[in-house]
C-alpha cells in the first residue's frame, strides 16, 4: 500500500496517472494564488455563487452537444456552458447587491440555490431523455479524477499553469486593489479591470476544476489554502506563495490518495488533504496559530497580573488573589504569611518607579507613549534610551516639588 | 391527463405537505439570518449536517430519526465554534471562514459515507443534495375526509410527523422570543446592556437554524433548505419595512414557492406531455427564486422598476406645478 | 478559566460611603485591546446628578472605558459598582445610547419599535409588548419633537432625526445613569439643541450622564464635569477645575496648539 502510494507520488505509474496527478497540482497551486486575492477582497464566498451557478450551464452544453454532435459529454461544450452561466450567475449577484437593499450574503445564497436548483431540474429532465448517454453529469459534482481522459487532465494542467502565470504577473496589481481601491483608483490605475480580471481568473479555476473536485467543494480549493497561509504571514508575497504550496501539495496528495482506492472520491480526499494542513497550520503556526496566541495571551496576562500585583503592594498590605500570591510567593516577593521579604520590598519599589516613569511618559510625551506598544508592559529601562529616562525622572522629581494639585496616582477623589 | 384522488391523496399531497413545512421551518428563521446578514450560515449549516448524519448512522447502526438529528445538531454547533474561532484568530472574514468549515465538513461526510458503505442504504450523497421529496407517501388516504381519521394519523410518514413538529416548535420559538430576536438583531450592544445578552441569543438562533436545517434536509435535500432560509425572507424584504408583516409575508411566500415548485415539477411535463416528472426540490427552490425576482424588479418602494417610476414621478412633478 | 483565575483582585474594594451612593463608582480598572493597554488604572467616581464628559485625544480609551463600565467587554482588573452593586444587578438603572454607526439602518423597524426597545428591560423576558408600552413610547418620541415620524422606517429618518430616536430610546430606559458615546457625532443643529435640551432635563430630574464628546471647544458649554482620559486618567471633576492646561497638555500633548488651549481654559472657567 505504502510502496504503491509512493510509486504514485514519484510519478512511476503510467502518463495518464502522472498527468492527472501534475493537471491537480498545478489546479491547486492555481487555485491557492487566485483565492489569496479573492480572500483579500473580501469575496470568498462569491465563488460558492459561481460553483453552484455552473450546474446549469454544464447541463445545458450537454444538451447542445447532445443535439449537435449525439454525444452530451463533450468536454469543450460543458465548460463554455458552465463559464457562461457561471459569469450569469457573477453578474446577478452584483446586480442584486448594487440595486435591492438585499447585502451580498443574501444575494450569494439566491443565486447559488437558484442556479444550482435550476441545474437539478435539468438534470432530472437529462435522466428521462432516452438517450442513455446521461450517465457522467454526477462525477461534476463531486469530482472524479478516474473517469478523467489524458486529453482532460492536460487541458486542465495547460489552463492552471496559464492562470498561475497570469496572477503572479499582475500580483503588484490585484495587491493594490485589494489593499486599497479608491486609493489604487486615484493613482490612475484601472480598478474595475483587474477586478475584472480578478474574478475572470476566479471564474476559470472554478471552470477547470469542476472535473476534479466537483461543484460542490470546489470552492475549498480557493478558500482554505489561503486561509491556512493566512495563519503564517501577514506579507502578501509569503502568503501567496505559501497558499500556492499548500493547494497545489494537497491536490497532489488527494489525487495521489484516490488514484490509490477508486472507491475514495477525489474531490472529499482533495479538501480533507487541505483541511489537514489547515488544521495543522491552525494550530501550530507560529504568528496566529492556537498554540501561539495561548502562550502570548498566558504570558501577558501573567506580566499585568504581577506588574498590577506588585502596584498594589506598594501602596501597603493587600490581600491578593490566588494566583498572584503563587505567583510573587515562587518569586521570592512575599513569604508564606503574604509579608513582603527584603528582596520584595527591592522589587516592589522598582515596580513602582517603572511605573512612575511610564506615566510621565504618558503625561509628558502623549503621543509617542501611545504609539509604545509595549507601554507599561516591560521595564522602561528595556525600551526608552538613558537620556529620556534621565529627563523623566528630572521631571518626576520637579513635580513632586511643586506638588502639583493635579498629579493624579491614586484614586480621584476630587468630585463632590 | 386522469388523475385518481387517491394517487394524488398518496404521493403528491404528502409531498405537497412536506414541501411547505420545510419551507415554513426554515423561512421563518430565515427572516433574522438575512437581518443579520448572516444568510450563508443557513447554506453552511444544510452542509455541515451530512457528516453529522452520517456518524450518528454508525454510532446507532439504525436509520432511527433520534441519533441522527443529535448527530446531525452536534456537527452544526462544533461548525459554529470552528467558524467563531477561525473567524477569530485567523482574522479573515466570517464567509472565509464558513467555507473552511462546511467544505471540510461536507467533503468528511462524503468520504466516511464512501468509506464504511453506508451509502447505498439508505444515505447517498446526491440524496442529501437535492432531498427525495417524491418519495414520501401517505398510505391509507382514499378520499378527502381520511385525512382527519386516526387510520390515516397512525400512518401518517415519519418525515411528515417529525417537520410538523419541528415546523410547529420553531414557530412557537419565534413568537416567543419576537421580542429579544428583534432587539438583538437590530442593536446587539443594546441588547446587551438591557440584560439580554447578545451572545446567548446568537447561540439560540444558530440552534433553531440548525434543527431547521437538519429537520428539512432529510425530506427535501441541502438545496432546498438553502433557498428556503434565504429567498422567502429576502423576497418578503421587497414588500415591507416592519418586521412582524415581514414574517408573516415570507411564510405566504414559503408555502406559495413550496406547493407552486412541486406541482410545476410534478405535472408540469405531463401537460406538455412527457410522461416522466422533474426534479421538484430543485424546482421549488427556482420559483422561490422567481418570486424573489419578481419582487426585487417590481416591489413598489424597494423594487427597482418601482423605485425608477417613483423616481420620474418625482422628477416630473415640479414642471408640472 | 485562566481568564478568571488570573483575575486581580483591587487592593482596596470599594468600601467608602461616597462610593457606595455614588452612581458610578470605578477602582483600578485596567481594560486591554490586541495585547496593549488602553485603559490602565482608572479610577473614577461619578457625581451624583451631573453631566460629565469623557475627553481624550483618539484612541485613549474613551469608547473602551464606557464599553467596559457596562460589561460589554472584559477587564482585565478593577472593580465597578453601579449604587453600590456589580453592573449587572443593576441594568435597569443604566441606560446606554451607542455610537450611531454602529446599527443597521435598513432594519425593519419604525422609530416608534426602536424607541420601544428601550422599555424590554423593564417588560423582561419573554412578556410581549402591550399598547400602553407603545403609547408610553410615543411620550417619549413627542419629547425630542419626533412624535410625527413615529411610523417611518429608520433608514428614511435624517442623520440628526436617527440620533433623536436614539436619545428617546434612552428616555424610554428611564434609568437614573446614562452613558452616551459621541451623542453629538455628524448632527445637524437642530437636533444639537435638542440633545443639549434633554441632557439637561435629565439633569434636572437628578441624573447623571457620562458622555464620549470628541469636541473639546463645545465641552465646557454642555458639561458640568470632565474626566480627561489618556490611558490613564489625566484628571476629572468639575469642569473649570479639570480644563487647566496642564491637564489638557499632559493629555493631548503636541496635538493641541497653545492658542486653543488658552481658549478652552478660558471658557471652562467662565
Amino acid at each position: 500500500m505504502l510502496h504503491d502510494l509512493f510509486e504514485i507520488l514519484s510519478f512511476q505509474s503510467g502518463y495518464n496517472t502522472n498527468v492527472v496527478l501534475l493537471g491537480s497540482g498545478l489546479l491547486g497551486t492555481a487555485g491557492g494564488v487566485v483565492g489569496v486575492f479573492s480572500l483579500l477582497r473580501k469575496r470568498a464566498l462569491i465563488s460558492d455563487a459561481i460553483s453552484h451557478a455552473t450546474l446549469p450551464g454544464i447541463t445545458l452544453g450537454f444538451l447542445v452537444a447532445l443535439a449537435l454532435t449525439g454525444t452530451g459529454k463533450s468536454l469543450p461544450f460543458l465548460m463554455i456552458g458552465s463559464t457562461l452561466s457561471g459569469i450569469l450567475g457573477v453578474l446577478l449577484v452584483q446586480w442584486i447587491k448594487d440595486n435591492t437593499r438585499l447585502p451580498e450574503d443574501s444575494a450569494i445564497g439566491t443565486v447559488l440555490s437558484s442556479f444550482f436548483g435550476l441545474g437539478v431540474v435539468l438534470m432530472s429532465y437529462i435522466q428521462n431523455l432516452k438517450s442513455g448517454s446521461q450517465a457522467g453529469l454526477e462525477s461534476y459534482l463531486l469530482g472524479s479524477t478516474a473517469s478523467m481522459l489524458q486529453s482532460e487532465a492536460e487541458m486542465i494542467a495547460f489552463s492552471a499553469l496559464a492562470i498561475t502565470i497570469l496572477a503572479i504577473l499582475f500580483m503588484k496589481e490585484f495587491g493594490l486593489v485589494c489593499f486599497d481601491p479608491e486609493y489604487a483608483a486615484s493613482r490612475g490605475w484601472a480598478v474595475s479591470k483587474i477586478d475584472l480580471l480578478m474574478m475572470a481568473l476566479l471564474l476559470a479555476v472554478v471552470v477547470i476544476g469542476l472535473k476534479t473536485v466537483g461543484l460542490i467543494l470546489i470552492i475549498a480549493l480557493v478558500i482554505i489554502p489561503p486561509v491556512a497561509a493566512r495563519f503564517w504571514t501577514d506579507r502578501l508575497g509569503l502568503m501567496v506563495s505559501i497558499s500556492a504550496f499548500t493547494g497545489g501539495l494537497s491536490c497532489y496528495l488527494g489525487a495521489a490518495l484516490s488514484a490509490l482506492t477508486p472507491d475514495l472520491p477525489s474531490g472529499a480526499t482533495i479538501v480533507l488533504t487541505a483541511t489537514s494542513i489547515f488544521t495543522l497550520s491552525l494550530l501550530f503556526a507560529p504568528k496566529r496559530g492556537i498554540v501561539a496566541v495561548a502562550l502570548r495571551q498566558l504570558s501577558f496576562r501573567l506580566k499585568i497580573t504581577r506588574r498590577r500585583a506588585l502596584l498594589s503592594l506598594d501602596k501597603g498590605p493587600a490581600s491578593l488573589t490566588l494566583l498572584p500570591s503563587l505567583l510573587l510567593r515562587r518569586e521570592g516577593v512575599i513569604n508564606s504569611s503574604g509579608e513582603l521579604t527584603s528582596q520584595g520590598k527591592k522589587v516592589v519599589s522598582l515596580m513602582a518607579h517603572d511605573q512612575a516613569l511610564w506615566n510621565q511618559y504618558l503625561s509628558d510625551y502623549p503621543e509617542e507613549a501611545f504609539a509604545q506598544n509595549k507601554w507599561s508592559l516591560v521595564m522602561i529601562t528595556d525600551v526608552l534610551s538613558f537620556d529620556l529616562i534621565k529627563e523623566l525622572e528630572n521631571s518626576i522629581s520637579g513635580q513632586n516639588l511643586s506638588a502639583g494639585q493635579n498629579l493624579v496616582s491614586g484614586p480621584l477623589k476630587d468630585i463632590s | 391527463m386522469d388523475l385518481p384522488l387517491a394517487d394524488f391523496l398518496q404521493i403528491d399531497f404528502p409531498a405537497l405537505l412536506v414541501a411547505c413545512l420545510a419551507g415554513l421551518c426554515c423561512g421563518l428563521p430565515g427572516n433574522f439570518l438575512v437581518l443579520r446578514k448572516q444568510s450563508l450560515i443557513g447554506d453552511a449549516m444544510s452542509h455541515v449536517v451530512l457528516p453529522g448524519i452520517v456518524v450518528g448512522y454508525l454510532l446507532s447502526g439504525t436509520l432511527d430519526t433520534i441519533p441522527m438529528l443529535l448527530g446531525a445538531l452536534g456537527a452544526a454547533l462544533i461548525s459554529a465554534l470552528l467558524i467563531e474561532l477561525i473567524r477569530r484568530l485567523g482574522n479573515v472574514e466570517p464567509g472565509a471562514a464558513m467555507g473552511v468549515v462546511f467544505t471540510s465538513m461536507f467533503a468528511l461526510g462524503v468520504l466516511i459515507l464512501e468509506q464504511t458503505g453506508a451509502s447505498g442504504v439508505h444515505l447517498d450523497v446526491e440524496h442529501a443534495l437535492y432531498g427525495n421529496l417524491e418519495s414520501t407517501l401517505w398510505f391509507g388516504l382514499n378520499n378527502w375526509s381520511d385525512i382527519l381519521s386516526t387510520d390515516a394519523f397512525e400512518q401518517m410518514p415519519g418525515s411528515i410527523r417529525r417537520l410538523g413538529l419541528v415546523t410547529l416548535a420553531v414557530f412557537f420559538v419565534i413568537v416567543i422570543f419576537f421580542k429579544e430576536l428583534k432587539l438583538s438583531t437590530f442593536d446587539p450592544a443594546m441588547a446587551t446592556s438591557l440584560g439580554f445578552n447578545a451572545k446567548y441569543i446568537s447561540i439560540g438562533l444558530i440552534i433553531v437554524t440548525a434543527t431547521s436545517a437538519v429537520a428539512a434536509f432529510d425530506a427535501v435535500g441541502s438545496i432546498l433548505v438553502i433557498a428556503m432560509f434565504i429567498c422567502p425572507a429576502a423576497t418578503a424584504r421587497m414588500w415591507t419595512d416592519r418586521l412582524s408583516s415581514q414574517l408573516l409575508l415570507s411564510a405566504v411566500f414559503a408555502l406559495l414557492s413550496g406547493s407552486l415548485g412541486y406541482l410545476v415539477a410534478a405535472f408540469g411535463p405531463f401537460l406538455l406531455g412527457a410522461d416522466y416528472a422533474l426534479n421538484a426540490a430543485g424546482m421549488i427552490a427556482v420559483i422561490a427564486c422567481v418570486l424573489q425576482g419578481i419582487s426585487m424588479v417590481f416591489a413598489p418602494n424597494h423594487g427597482t422598476f418601482g423605485r425608477f417610476l417613483k423616481q420620474r414621478k418625482a422628477m416630473q412633478l415640479p414642471t408640472s406645478v | 478559566m485562566i481568564a478568571k483565575l488570573l483575575k486581580l483582585q483591587p487592593n482596596k474594594s470599594l468600601t467608602s460611603e461616597e462610593a457606595k451612593r455614588a452612581p458610578l463608582a470605578i477602582e483600578g480598572l485596567s481594560v486591554s485591546y490586541h495585547h496593549k493597554p488602553v485603559v490602565w488604572d482608572l479610577s473614577f467616581v461619578a457625581p451624583e446628578k451631573g453631566l460629565v464628559a469623557v475627553v481624550g485625544p483618539n484612541g485613549a480609551g474613551k469608547s473602551t472605558f464606557i464599553k467596559a463600565a457596562l460589561g460589554l467587554i472584559p477587564k482585565l482588573s478593577g472593580e465597578i459598582t453601579v449604587y453600590g452593586k456589580p453592573v449587572d444587578q443593576q441594568r435597569k438603572l443604566i441606560g446606554y445610547v451607542p455610537q450611531r454607526g454602529s446599527v443597521d439602518w435598513d432594519f425593519p423597524a419604525s422609530a416608534l419599535d426602536v424607541v420601544t426597545m428601550g422599555l424590554y428591560g423593564k417588560v423582561g423576558w419573554l412578556r410581549p409588548i402591550r399598547k400602553s408600552h407603545k403609547q408610553e413610547a410615543l411620550s417619549y418620541l413627542d419629547k425630542v419633537g419626533m412624535a410625527d415620524f413615529a411610523d417611518r422606517q429608520i433608514g428614511q429618518l435624517s442623520g440628526g432625526q436617527q440620533q433623536r430616536v436614539f436619545l428617546a430610546r434612552a428616555l424610554a430606559q428611564d434609568a437614573l445613569l446614562y452613558f452616551m458615546d459621541e451623542p453629538f457625532v455628524g448632527v445637524d443643529a437642530a437636533t444639537e439643541r435638542a440633545i443639549i435640551n434633554v441632557l439637561k432635563k435629565l439633569k434636572d430630574q437628578g441624573k447623571t450622564v457620562i458622555c464620549v464628546h470628541h469636541d473639546l471647544q463645545s465641552a465646557p458649554d454642555y458639561f458640568d464635569h470632565a474626566l480627561i482620559l489618556n490611558v490613564r486618567p489625566v484628571a476629572s471633576g468639575p469642569m473649570a477645575e479639570t480644563f487647566t492646561s496642564e491637564n489638557l497638555q499632559r493629555a493631548y500633548g503636541g496635538r493641541l496648539a497653545p492658542s486653543e488651549l488658552s481658549g478652552l481654559v478660558a471658557m471652562a472657567s467662565e
